[in-house]
Formats: C-alpha cells, structure tokens, sequence
C-alpha cells in the first residue's frame, strides 16, 4: 500500500472514535470569509513582527559572538523590547479570530499538550524581560549578556516549537483521543506528526529574512541622516542574513512539502492555494530583489517597497497555510457546518474605532519621529 | 462536554487561571492609573519652578511603568487567555463567539496604549513639552477604553443580566447589572494603585528630602477617592449579586468541606482589611513621608495585591458552581441541559465524547468519571483536593453524596447513572487502599436501601396497627 493510501485507511479507521466537539452554540458573528480575511491580515503582522524580533536577535548574539561593533547591536538591543511587544499584542487577533473559526479545533489540542501549552507563558516573560534586561543593564560584562540573549533566543524557538505543535495537532483529530487518554495532564508534544520539524525550520527561517532586510533599511538611513558611512556594515550585515535566510526558508519549504501526504498537496493545488502560493513566491523574489538594489543604491525607496511586498508575501503564504488547514480538516468539519448570527452593529464599532485609532496613531509618529530624528541628525551632525 | 478536561496535577486548571489572574489583575490597574498619574503630573511640572526634577523622577517612575506594565502586565494578560483556553474551553469559546468584537476593539486599544506609551517614553528627549502631556493624557483615555469594554465581559460572568443563549443580546449581557458599580469601583482603585507606585518611586530619591516628602505627598493624594468612595460603592455591588451568592456568604456555607466555603466569605473581608490598611499606611505615609522607605512601599503594593486576591477568590467563588452564572456550570455542563432528566439520567461515559472505551464497573470507569466530571474544579492532591475529602467515604455514603452533589449548592448535578456513582466511589475508596469493586459498591448499597426500605415499611405497618 502506498503511504497516502495508508493515511487514508488510519483515518477512516479512527474516525469514529474521533472526538471532535460541537461548534459553539453561538456561531459565527461574521460569515467566514470575512473572519478568514481579517485573521490572515492580522497574522501576517505578527508573524513579520515574530520573525523581526527571532531574526534581530539571532544578529545581536551573533554580533556579541564575534564581537564587532558595528551599530547594529546598539539598534537591535533597543528595539528588540518594541518587538517583541509588539509581536505579543499582534498575536492577540488571530488568536481571537482562531478560536472563533477553529474552536473546536484549537482548544481540544491546546488541552492535549495543555502543560506545554501554559508553559509558553512564562517563558514570554523570561524571552521579553530578558530583552529589557539587556537594553537596560548598561555595565554587565560581555558574557553574562550573551547569556541573557542567550536565553531570551532560547525561550523563542521553544515558543514556536510549541506554537507548532499545537496548531499541527488542532489539525489532526484523528490523534487526539490516543493522545489525550495516554497523558491527560498534557505533558507530550505533537510527537510523531511527520510534518513537525520541517515545518517548524519554514517558520523560523524567515526570521533572517525578516530582520535581514529591516537591518539594511536601518543601515542606509543612518548613513543618511548622519551624512557618513557608519550605516554600511549594519546593511551588509543585513543583507548577507536576507539572502541566507532566503536559501534556508527554500529548503525549509522543500523539506515540509516531501513530508506533506500527498493527497493534501494534490488538493490543494487543484485548488485557490495555487494562485497564492505562486503569488507569494513571486513576491518573495521580488521584494528580495529590491532590498537587494535598496542595498546596493542605499535607496531608502526601495528598502521600504520591500519590506511592503514581504508583508503581502508572508500573507499570501499564510492563506496558503490555512487552506491547507481546511483540507486536513475537510471530513471533520466545514465552515458551512456553522451558523452565522451576524453582529454588523459590533463589527462597526470596531472598524471605527479601528480607523479612528489608526489615524491618531499614524499622526502621532510622525509627528514623534520627526523631532527624534531631527535631534538625531543635530547630534551627530560633525 | 465538548472538550477534553486539563488534568493538571496539584494545581488544577482552576488554580492556574487564578495565580496568572491575581498577578494580572493589580498590574493592568496600574496601567491604567498610572497613565492619569503621569499625565497630572506632566501637568503639575508645567506648573511649578522645580518642574525638571519632578519630570526627571517622572522618568524613573515611567521606566519602570514601561517594564513592569508591558511585560508582566501585557504577558499575564495574554496567560490568562492561554489558561482559561484550557481550563473552561467550552466557556471561552462562548465569551469568544459573543464578544469576539468587543475583544478586537479592545485589541484596539492596547495598540494605541503601547505606541503611545513609546512614544510618549522614546521621546522623551525630542518630544515638546506639549506633546509629551498630549500624549500622556491619550494613553490615559485610551487605557481607561480598555478598562470600559474588559468590565463588561468579565462583570458578564457573574451577572449575565437579561442576556439568554436564545436571545444572543450582547447589549444586555455587556451593560449587564453589575457593570457601572464594577466600572467605577476599579476605575478608583485604579488611582489607587497609581498612588502607590508613586511612592515606591519616591522612596528611591536620596539625597533631597524635601522633594522626597513632596512627591511622596502628591503620590498619597490619589489613594483619596477610592478610600472615600469604594465603601459606598461596594454596597451598590453587593446589590447587584445574585441572590445565591449572598446565601452563601451569610451562610458561609456550614456543613459544606467542613465550612471550606467559608472561604467565600474569608475572602471578602481579605479584600476589605487589605484595603483598609492601605489607606491606614498611605495615610501615615503622607503624614511622615521622610521616614518612608522602599520596602514600606513595596509592603504597601503587597497588601493591595492581597487584597486583590481577596476580590479574584469571591469573584470566582461568587459564580460557583457556574462559570457563567446560570448558563454554564464550570464542568462544562451546560444549564438547560442539566434540567433535562433523561440526558442526566443517560450513562455519563456514552456521551462524553472524551472517554476512551472503558470496561463499565471497573476502576477505569471510575477515574474517567473523575476526570471528566469533577476535575475542572477539583485534583487528586493539590487544589482542592479530593483524596482527603473522600477518605471517609462508605459505599452508600459516597453513592448518596453524588445523587445529591448540586444540593451542596457549590457543585453541579451529577450526571450518570446508579452504576457511575457506584464506579466513581470505588475508584475513591481505592485510593485509600480500599480496594472494594463498583460491583461490591453497588451491591452495599442496594442491600441497605433495601433494608432501609423494609424497615420503613415494616415501621409504616407498625404505626398502621
Ligand atoms: C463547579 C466546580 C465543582 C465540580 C465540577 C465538582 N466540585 Fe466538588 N466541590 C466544589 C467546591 C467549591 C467544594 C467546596 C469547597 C472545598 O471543599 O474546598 C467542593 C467540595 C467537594 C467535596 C467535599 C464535601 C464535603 O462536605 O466534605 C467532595 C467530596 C466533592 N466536592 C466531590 C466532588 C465530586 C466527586 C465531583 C465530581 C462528580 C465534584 N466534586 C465536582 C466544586 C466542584
Ligand atoms: C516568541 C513568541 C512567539 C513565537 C516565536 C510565535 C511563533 C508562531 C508560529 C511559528 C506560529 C505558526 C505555528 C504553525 O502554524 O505551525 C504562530 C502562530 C500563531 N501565533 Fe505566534 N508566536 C509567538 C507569540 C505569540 C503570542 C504571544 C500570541 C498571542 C497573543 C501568538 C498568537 C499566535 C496565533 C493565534 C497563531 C495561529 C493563528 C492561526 O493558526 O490562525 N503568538 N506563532
């Protein structure tokens, strides 16, 4: 038998003994669509705000390892914090807009390694004090910080390694009751999903992406409003980790794709996923291709073009990734199973506020960022 | 039951919801009061001719604002969802379902909270004087948004008002009874919080007395509303509580774990004491701010935080044995459920669709019972643990116990059938080393209720003649 064919046959197998809970009650407030919609835009942040604070970090330890000062350390010491708080607070409407879409799903395999699960708390508070703790100790000796980065670093890929495994097992019910009535504690990890590592490795590797190309924007502004040279190592810097992490990311990829069951992959690309999937890798090639001129040019245009069109990339691939969700899922659950009870009126109140909030925001820092940048310039004016 | 029950050793899942909320409880209070305490003072520094040193401690007092509200204020607030996910799935996914919205405004307002607050704090060097009190007044307004649409979901829990499965009335349930009162009783203890961490800072001004006592004075000035008006306010509250709350309050539920409800109760007026020396402490501090010292601060802090474990423990213990009061009990029985006999009456493990296929009347049959059905709120050995609340159980005495579980007024209805109880009381007599069989439980029990019926009868044909 071939192993597709086996999958299908442990599934069917299983299936009545799947325990999958009922939708809620209430069901959806929106249709689907429009939950998918708002949940795709918002993940896409946090996954660049995940992969800026991961890949800025993995270049801080990196630059204490080899101990070159370049400028970009002083920048990524302090912005990492920002980062990172910023990543935490975009986490916060997909993981609204997921429990309301997949509930059934998520809840049952975050109980399943529910003591991992509770354990991606504390481990936030160790990854994000300890980047306080490195931007604000200005006298601590050069290995005790590479400690605290070291552990901060460490705390974040174990995150998404749990993150990982608990959205592969809210994907395959058919391993939860096994899995739930061998360790009701929670104490396991999504051991045995054939997808875990490959998986994981496409979801870290951008971080060098991510971070690579904010380091070359970083580089060419401060040469720029410095009037000298002083940014061009932090864009080389950058630019080498962009491209590195871009070849690792395409193996990654590669990798997760060989261990996909094949007929998942088939549907999906008989499906709209192919049309994402061959827009986000074209606009992966090119927003590479104009960090890649930002950092030869020192265009400050093109640096931001790109970042832009891997915003759009990483959402892309993020549809990609939840229509894959839908397949695995198909014979267990179907968003036309829910019913809607529509709350327009909530939905406006929060587009409102949404824009009005937006809007003062924006304001704001440009308003803010002009004087900071102006006494930038004053002071390092020669 | 929808979900698979978290079996977390020694705490529970309910404990763990608790510790991450009480943490999270006093630092999102100051995260709110503290922006109005930074705004006044920005005002205040306008104001006066040593303006630049109350701005230059103001810079202390934000630094750690920033750190402590951020990380430990932002990341608990993000833990309790990770833990009430796992501790009442089926309760959150309703929260969610109906307020999904009223979360995603709120995310709005933590946005603007955080930029703000950055801007407000990387700027502090380039910014104008201008925008630096702009800015702390919007974090203030936009923070205390947060407070305003939070208020009504958890207030939800507790009173859900005139809000119905059926009727789905998100305004009723969010503007529910308790709202207002429950608004304005933290928006002052809000200030409070403000006011202690104010002086926490001021302690740590050395060698300039003067100013010490000056800030320390200005800090003690915002625990003044809360102490004059949360008294009266908390009347308005208690008025507002359900009928079954107060019960077991007045009761303080005698007979019940040994008066272990009282808890209820002792929890109550841990909250009130706590808040009471508060105000005593400021007061002195105030009276004698030269003499203050960190760790009179830091002891002020602790007591409020007690204090707000006080609050959290009656707020819980108010909803017993519901999560969402008279909709959903906390082991995820759903209330109109629980009134019809038939699905009570069914075997429990035919319906739970998280147990696995058990031998009935075996031991097995009895630890999944437990699991499924006690474990939310109770464990074996930890929190509220039941190896000690079940040694002295007999066959019959724990078969009757689970037939009247809900007339304790803290536990739902059993659910299941005579064989379940018989099964669930032999896996606790087992763990005492009692090794009597569900079968030898159920036959004790029926011989004595036979008895007892035959001795009722014969007694009923004695008073006959
Ligand atoms: C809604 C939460 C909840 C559920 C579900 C629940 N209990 Fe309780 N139980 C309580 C509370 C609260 C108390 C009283 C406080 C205490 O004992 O600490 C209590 C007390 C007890 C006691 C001690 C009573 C006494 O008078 O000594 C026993 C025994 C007990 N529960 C057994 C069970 C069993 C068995 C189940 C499952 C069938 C169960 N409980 C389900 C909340 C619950
Ligand atoms: C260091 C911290 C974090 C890291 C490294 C991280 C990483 C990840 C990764 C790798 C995934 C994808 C998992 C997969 O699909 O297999 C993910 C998804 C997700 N993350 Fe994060 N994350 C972090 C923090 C957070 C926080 C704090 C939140 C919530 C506030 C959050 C919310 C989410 C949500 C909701 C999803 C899944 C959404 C969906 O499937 O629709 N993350 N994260």
């Amino acid at each position: 038998m071939n192993p597709s064919h086996l999958i299908a046959a442990l599934i069917a197998q299983t299936q009545a003994q799947v325990p999958l809970p009922s939708p809620d009650p209430l069901g959806y407030p929106v249709p689907a669509i429009l939950l998918q919609i708002l949940s795709y835009f918002t993940l896409g942040l946090h996954f660049i705000a995940v992969n800026f604070t991961l890949g800025g970090l993995i270049y801080l330890v990196w630059t204490k390892i080899r101990k070159v000062d370049n400028g970009a350390s002083e920048f990524l010491s302090s912005s990492l914090p920002l980062g990172f708080s910023y990543l935490v607070t975009l986490g916060i409407p997909p993981l609204l807009f997921v429990q309301v879409m997949y509930g059934q799903m998520f809840y049952s395999s975050s109980v399943i390694i529910g003591a991992f699960w509770i354990l991606v708390v504390p481990l936030l508070i160790l990854a994000y004090g300890m980047l306080y703790l490195n931007k604000l100790k200005k006298d601590t000796r050069p290995n005790t910080r590479l400690v605290i980065l070291g552990i901060s670093l460490l705390a974040m890929l174990t995150i998404g390694f749990i993150y990982v495994n608990n959205l592969t097992l809210s994907m395959t019910p058919g391993m939860w009751m096994e899995k739930y009535t061998a360790n009701p504690a929670g104490s396991q990890l999504n051991h045995g999903e054939p997808t875990l590592f490959a998986r994981y490795a496409l979801f870290m590797s951008p971080a060098l992406v991510v971070a690579g190309a904010a380091l070359v924007l970083v580089g060419i502004l401060r040469s720029k409003w410095r009037g000298d040279d002083a940014g061009v190592p932090i864009h080389e810097l950058g630019m080498k980790g962009h491209l590195i992490g871009r070849v690792a990311t395409l193996a990654a990829a590669g990798a997760l794709i060989s261990t996909l069951p094949k007929e998942f992959l088939d549907t999906l690309m008989a499906g709209p996923g192919k049309l994402f999937l061959i827009f986000g890798v074209g606009l992966a090639a090119l927003s590479t291709a104009m960090v890649v001129v930002a950092a030869q040019k020192k265009g400050t245009v093109f640096g931001i073009i790109g970042i832009v069109l891997m915003v759009l990339e990483v959402i892309m691939f993020i549809a990609v990734r939840d229509f894959l969700r839908q397949i695995y899922l198909a014979e267990f659950f179907k968003f036309e199973d829910v019913p809607v009870h529509e709350q327009w009126g909530m939905v406006g109140i929060f587009v409102a506020s949404m824009v009005a909030g937006l809007a003062l925001l924006i304001v704001l820092t440009v308003k803010v960022s002009k004087s900071a940048i102006a006494r930038y310039k004053e002071s390092h004016a020669a | 039951m929808n979900y698979p029950v978290w079996n977390f050793p020694i705490l529970g899942g309910s404990l763990v919801v608790a510790i991450i909320a009480i943490i999270h409880v006093l630092i999102s209070h100051l995260a709110i009061g503290g922006g109005a305490f930074l705004a006044i003072a920005e005002i205040w520094s306008n104001k006066i001719s040593d303006g630049e040193k109350v701005r230059k401690w103001l810079h202390k007092f934000t630094t750690f604002f920033l750190v402590y509200t951020t990380v430990f204020g932002a990341i608990t607030g993000v833990g309790i969802w990770f833990s009430i996910q796992l501790a009442s799935p089926e309760a959150t996914s309703l929260l969610i379902h109906q307020f999904v919205f009223a979360w995603a405004t709120e995310w709005v307002t933590f946005i603007g909270e955080l930029t703000v607050l950055y801007l407000y704090y990387y700027g502090w060097n380039s910014n104008s004087r201008g925008m630096q009190v702009f800015l702390a007044v919007a974090y203030f307004v936009i923070a205390w948004f947060s407070l305003f649409i939070i208020n009504g979901i958890l207030t939800f829990m507790l009173t859900p008002g005139a809000w119905t499965l059926d009727n789905k009335e998100i305004a009723w349930g969010f503007f529910n009874p308790g709202y207002t009162p429950s608004l304005l009783i933290r928006t002052l203890i809000m200030f409070l919080l403000a006011g202690l961490a104010g002086i926490m800072i001021a302690t740590f001004i050395k060698d300039d007395d003067e100013f010490k006592s000056k800030m320390i004075r200005f800090s003690a000035k915002w625990v003044i509303p809360a102490a004059v008006l949360v008294p009266v306010l908390t009347v308005w509250y208690w008025l507002t509580l359900p009928e079954s709350t107060l019960k077991f309050y007045e009761a303080g539920i005698v007979g019940v774990a040994g008066g272990k409800m009282e808890g209820i109760t002792r929890f109550f007026w841990l909250a009130v004491i706590s808040g009471a020396l508060v105000v005593l402490g400021t007061s002195i501090a105030a009276w004698k701010p030269k003499t203050v010292h960190f760790s009179t601060a830091i002891s002020l802090l602790l007591i409020a935080q007690v204090g707000f474990m006080g609050a959290e423990f009656f707020r819980e213990m108010a909803r017993k044995p519901y999560v969402i009061k008279g909709v959903l009990y906390s082991n995820a029985l759903w209330a109109h459920k629980a009134e019809d006999k038939a699905y009570m009456n069914e075997p429990y493990l035919s319906h739970a669709k998280w147990a696995p296929k058990v031998q009935p009347m075996t031991l097995e049959h009895g630890e999944w019972m437990f699991r499924l059905q006690c474990a939310t709120c109770h464990t074996l050995d930890g929190y509220r643990s039941l190896t000690p609340r079940t040694e002295n159980w007999t066959p019959s005495f724990g078969v009757r116990f689970l037939e009247n579980l809900h007339e304790q007024g803290v536990m739902p209805p059993f659910q299941g059938t005579l064989q379940d109880r018989a099964a669930l009381t032999s896996y606790f007599m087992h763990l005492h080393g009692n090794d009597t069989s569900p079968g030898a439980v159920l036959d004790t029990y029926e011989k004595e209720e036979k008895a007892k019926a035959e001795a009722m009868n014969a007694s009923m044909k004695e008073a006959q003649k």
